[in-house]
């Protein structure tokens, strides 16, 4: 990942102008009656020196040695799968129910990772059950139950 | 200082029920989470601190520490057997032990493990116990500028010690400075960085974070490719114990070990993968026949994995003295005090006795625990080696839902953590590191603070830091450290040397 780090370099950049802009808003005060902006602004201030000298880094680095491509680069199917159905069980645990969405979920996630579909809902089915009965009844957490199951 | 009083004591808080148990379940999860990929202590503590809610602040303590000195134990099985660090405090361990695994002699390599530790451990408590009281002396000494020169020291020796490119650790640093400022200004009341959201109003939340950055993003990465593991059968017990030669050969190295694991213990940024590393360096250099390393040299697992271990007592000492966590691990340890309403500090061993005692004898107990465990059971541990991934992988990640979840029953919280698994394996495939990010969220509101409170002292000058005799020998400490590896590097390129990978910027 060597040949983007330029990009990741100003990307700190474009977060320090960010971040430098909401401290101005928020007020640094001075050094003799620091407010509550003066540790943001000199974190973003920081970020972006640091993100400059990175950026400068990285180019020098390109010229120097001939780039190796990375093995192993971003699986981003895997990856968008496994971060939107984390997100989904997040907006649906309220409405469908601790129960329900977890066991939906874990079908899901097991299918990600190319487990068989046996194993795949006899895993859901024990660690949903093992967990509601660990959580809910022996450490007394409070689950959703969701507008179906009601339980 | 009355140390076996206080001992006594500690003994006594450890043989009340339900501490006894919630040790044992300590250092066997601790085991559990050593002997299997994907989980470390880390993910794991994180994932066990809204529990302790319901415990009692002894309990919990002793609980989540033994989980973390369990976890050293554990994972030098998996390095010695199955050649894949369970812990990567025990990557060195693969060099020599898997070799005198294949060599016939896993036996020996792991009994001299669970020994060096148990050793290590053991002396590097009576450190905790002695060092703890005399550094809190020390810390009745500091005032805000002392304090925010020692969080700087040990911002800069996290960077300097940092595996990776140390203008990436600073980098890292400084984003988890930011992230520590949001939420409600404890000065003034207002709001930063919040944008009306109430979940973020006391702060980013440093559970949702951990767990996104170590716990979701370590499993998106494995589930790029599953590595194959052969497992070598374990020796029957008979064999686990270590000859003559085996104790002639290792008893230095672990003595050794055990220092080298206390002292990098000791400092913000080292802690136990440093002092195994350190470890396993020094023992190679000053060995008589070095060209045995990498070869099955029992020197090789005795002295890292006893360094590991003692580096664990070791990381107390700041916590408990200064207030300032030595580590992740540390930081998390805080934050369960913190859910407890202690806050570590000069006068916390004073005003908690049965908690620090307890938790140090509770240390002994749990070594004395883990020898067994880790010896006589050692072929149930292997079965568990046998569990593919693919089926791990799932259920680390409903742990980490429902650890996240139960804190304050938030689903925003959910997101948080969702959001931070994301950055969490941007930041690995980019090669950025975890540690002085998370190490810098903890460390921002006490940083904050005590630089605001110096600069009203001194009237916005910054010589407060330098006029006073401690704030100035931490701070010169901190610039010198933070410059090294400018300063290296700019050596190189004045005398024309060839820049190595490593020691670019």
């Amino acid at each position: 990942m060597a040949k983007h780090d330029h990009l990741v370099a100003l990307f700190w950049v474009a977060v320090s102008i960010f971040i430098c802009e909401e401290s101005i808003r928020l007020d640094p005060g001075s050094l003799s009656n620091p407010g509550p902006g003066l540790i943001p602004l000199g974190s973003g201030l920081l970020l972006g020196g640091f993100g400059i000298v990175l950026f400068i880094r990285t180019f020098r680095a390109r010229q120097e040695e001939k780039e190796t491509v990375s093995k192993g680069g971003i699986r981003w199917q895997e990856l968008a799968l496994a971060l939107i159905s984390l997100i989904g069980y997040a907006f649906l645990l309220d409405y469908l129910g601790f129960l329900l969405i977890t066991l939906i979920w874990m079908v899901f996630i097991c299918r990600v990772g190319k487990v068989g579909w046996k194993k795949t809902f006899f895993i859901s089915a024990v660690t949903t059950s093992l967990c509601y009965i660990l959580f809910a009844h022996f450490l007394d957490i409070r689950f959703p139950q969701g507008v179906f199951l009601g339980f | 200082m009355d140390v076996l009083g206080h001992l006594t004591l500690g003994f006594s808080v450890i043989l009340q029920w339900p501490n006894p148990g919630y040790c044992f379940l300590g250092v066997l999860v601790g085991t559990l989470i050593g002997v299997l990929p994907g989980l470390g202590p880390v993910t794991t503590i994180a994932l066990l601190l809204p529990s302790t809610y319901y415990l009692n602040d002894t309990s919990a303590i002793i609980m989540l520490s033994g989980v973390y000195y369990g976890a050293m134990y554990g994972g030098s099985t998996t390095s010695i057997l199955v050649n894949i660090p369970g812990e990567t405090s025990s990557i060195v361990t693969c060099l020599d032990g898997h070799k005198m695994a294949l060599q016939g002699r896993a036996g020996a390599a792991l009994g001299i493990s669970a020994f060096g530790s148990l050793i290590g451990g053991s002396i590097s408590v009576a450190g905790l116990m002695i060092g703890a009281g005399l550094l809190a002396q020390a810390a009745l000494r500091f005032g805000p500028p002392e304090y925010f020169a020692l969080v700087f020291m040990s911002f800069s020796l996290l960077i300097y010690l940092s595996s990776g490119s140390p203008l990436k650790a600073t980098i890292m640093a400084l984003v988890g400075v930011f992230l520590g400022t949001i939420g409600t200004d404890f000065i003034t009341g207002e709001p930063r960085f919040t944008y009306g959201s109430l979940t973020i109003m006391d702060g980013i939340g440093l559970v949702p974070v951990i767990m996104g950055v170590f716990g979701i993003a370590e499993v998106l990465v494995n589930l790029e490719g599953e590595v194959k593991r052969t497992v070598i059968k374990p020796p029957k017990f008979k064999n686990l114990l270590p000859n003559l030669r085996d104790w002639r050969d290792s008893i230095a190295p672990i003595f050794r070990g055990t220092f080298i694991g206390f002292f990098l213990g000791l400092l913000p940024g080292g802690g136990a993968i440093m002092a195994s590393f350190a470890s396993y360096a020094v023992e190679k250099k000053i060995s008589k026949h070095p060209e045995k390393f990498g070869h099955g040299a029992i020197e090789g697992v005795a002295g890292p994995e006893t360094a590991n271990n003692s580096a664990v007592a070791a990381c107390y000492v700041p916590l408990v003295s200064f207030g300032i966590p030595a580590n992740v691990v540390m930081a998390l340890i805080l934050g369960a005090l913190m859910i407890h309403g202690i806050r570590p500090g000069p006068t916390f061993i004073a005003d908690n006795p049965n908690l620090f005692w307890g938790v140090v004898a509770s240390m002994y107990a749990g070594n004395a625990m883990l020898l067994v465990l880790n010896l006589p059971l050692i072929a149930v541990w292997v079965r568990l080696l046998a569990i593919p991934y693919s089926i791990l992988f799932p259920l680390i990640l409903l742990f980490c839902v429902i650890g996240v979840y139960t804190i304050h029953n938030n689903i925003w919280e959910l997101v948080i953590m969702t959001i931070f698994g994301f950055i969490g394996y941007m930041m690995r495939k980019f090669k950025y590191e975890g540690a002085p990010f998370a190490f810098a969220l903890v460390l921002t509101p006490v940083m904050e603070n005590s630089l605001r409170q110096s600069l009203l002292m001194s009237e916005g000058s910054f010589g407060i830091f330098f006029s006073r005799p401690i704030a100035c020998t931490l701070m010169v400490a901190g610039i010198i450290l933070f410059s090294l590896p400018a300063v290296h590097l700019l050596k190189q390129r004045a005398f024309g040397g060839q820049i190595r990978k490593d020691q670019r910027l």
